[in-house]
């Protein structure tokens, strides 16, 4: 039980914080209209939907993408790291 | 003269301050501007004939209170401007040009402190958008502000948000990454070794 509460905690912050690079990502390559940052802003798409059916998979019991809490620090990882690097002050 | 016309443009908070309650509450009068912005009386005024004068802000008779309201909302232009006005470096290169019109490219670099390929960057942006024009004199570059009355009155109005900074510092951090702006920086890095040697 606690295994799916921490998959699912781990799931939703990487999701979200996926969401804000996202849009954050797609305001500078709009307003710069520069390629890298779009560039940029696919990565971050991929994190959001990856992050996205891991939680409707749990929400809804189905299985399309198989992933265990290991993978999912790791990932949580990168994007935060991510996060700190290109936001934050 | 035309210098300190600008840098009292320049003089962004307190007329920010204003231009928001406004745009607020627009009708106030004075006196209730006054309490509301804690502000002495004789200062509002000053600045109130300021915005007025600069067709930000409209003053209306009501027979007893003179009333203020903004004038009008943002242009496709304005939004043009704004856009850069939201970028830290532009909104930097473009206050820096306001108050030193014809500044050479290394002056330029120098105040705004970031790599001459960064600042070149920029400045082709504001170039491209029509906001600064480029003279080239032998072989320096020097850059003008071509509406700088209208550029400053956006200064006025201009409002940081979250997202603005967010996108300022994720703009500066990946285009760091670049191969041109690190081989600039090596080369600088060279320059500087050079010159202790």
């Amino acid at each position: 039980m606690w295994d799916y509460y921490i998959s699912l905690f781990l799931t939703v912050v990487m999701t979200g914080l996926s969401a804000l690079l996202l849009l954050v990502s797609t305001v500078s390559s709009y307003r710069l209209r520069n390629t890298k940052l779009a560039l940029i802003s696919i990565a971050f798409t991929c994190f959001l939907v990856k992050g996205l059916i891991l939680c409707l998979q749990m929400l809804f019991h189905f299985q399309i993408i198989q992933q265990n809490n290991i993978v999912l620090v790791f990932d949580l990882i990168i994007i935060t790291a991510l996060y700190f690097a290109a936001i934050k002050d | 003269m035309i210098r300190r016309r600008e840098k009292d443009a320049l003089e962004l908070e307190t007329r920010r301050k204003i231009y928001r309650c406004i745009t607020k509450f627009p009708g106030l009068h004075e006196r209730e501007l006054a309490k509301k912005l804690e502000m002495p009386l004789s200062t509002l005024v000053y600045h109130l004939h300021y915005l007025e004068k600069r067709d930000l802000i409209m003053a209306k008779e009501d027979g007893r209170y003179t009333r203020y309201y903004p004038t009008k909302k943002i242009g496709a232009r304005a939004k043009e401007i704004m856009s850069l006005l939201r970028q830290k470096m532009p909104r930097r290169i473009i206050m820096f040009l306001l108050l030193h019109p014809n500044a050479y490219h290394r002056e330029i670099c120098e105040e705004v402190d970031i790599a001459p390929s960064t600042t070149s960057f920029h400045l082709k942006k504001l170039v491209e958008t029509n906001i600064a024009k480029k003279v080239t004199i032998g072989k320096e570059t020097m850059y003008v502000i071509n509406e700088p009355e209208a550029v400053s009155d956006l200064l006025i109005t201009y409002k940081e948000s979250f997202l603005d900074s967010a996108v300022d510092r994720f703009a500066d951090t990946w285009l760091k990454f670049g191969p041109q702006y690190i081989k600039k920086k090596t080369e600088k890095k060279d320059e500087e070794k050079g010159r202790f040697l």
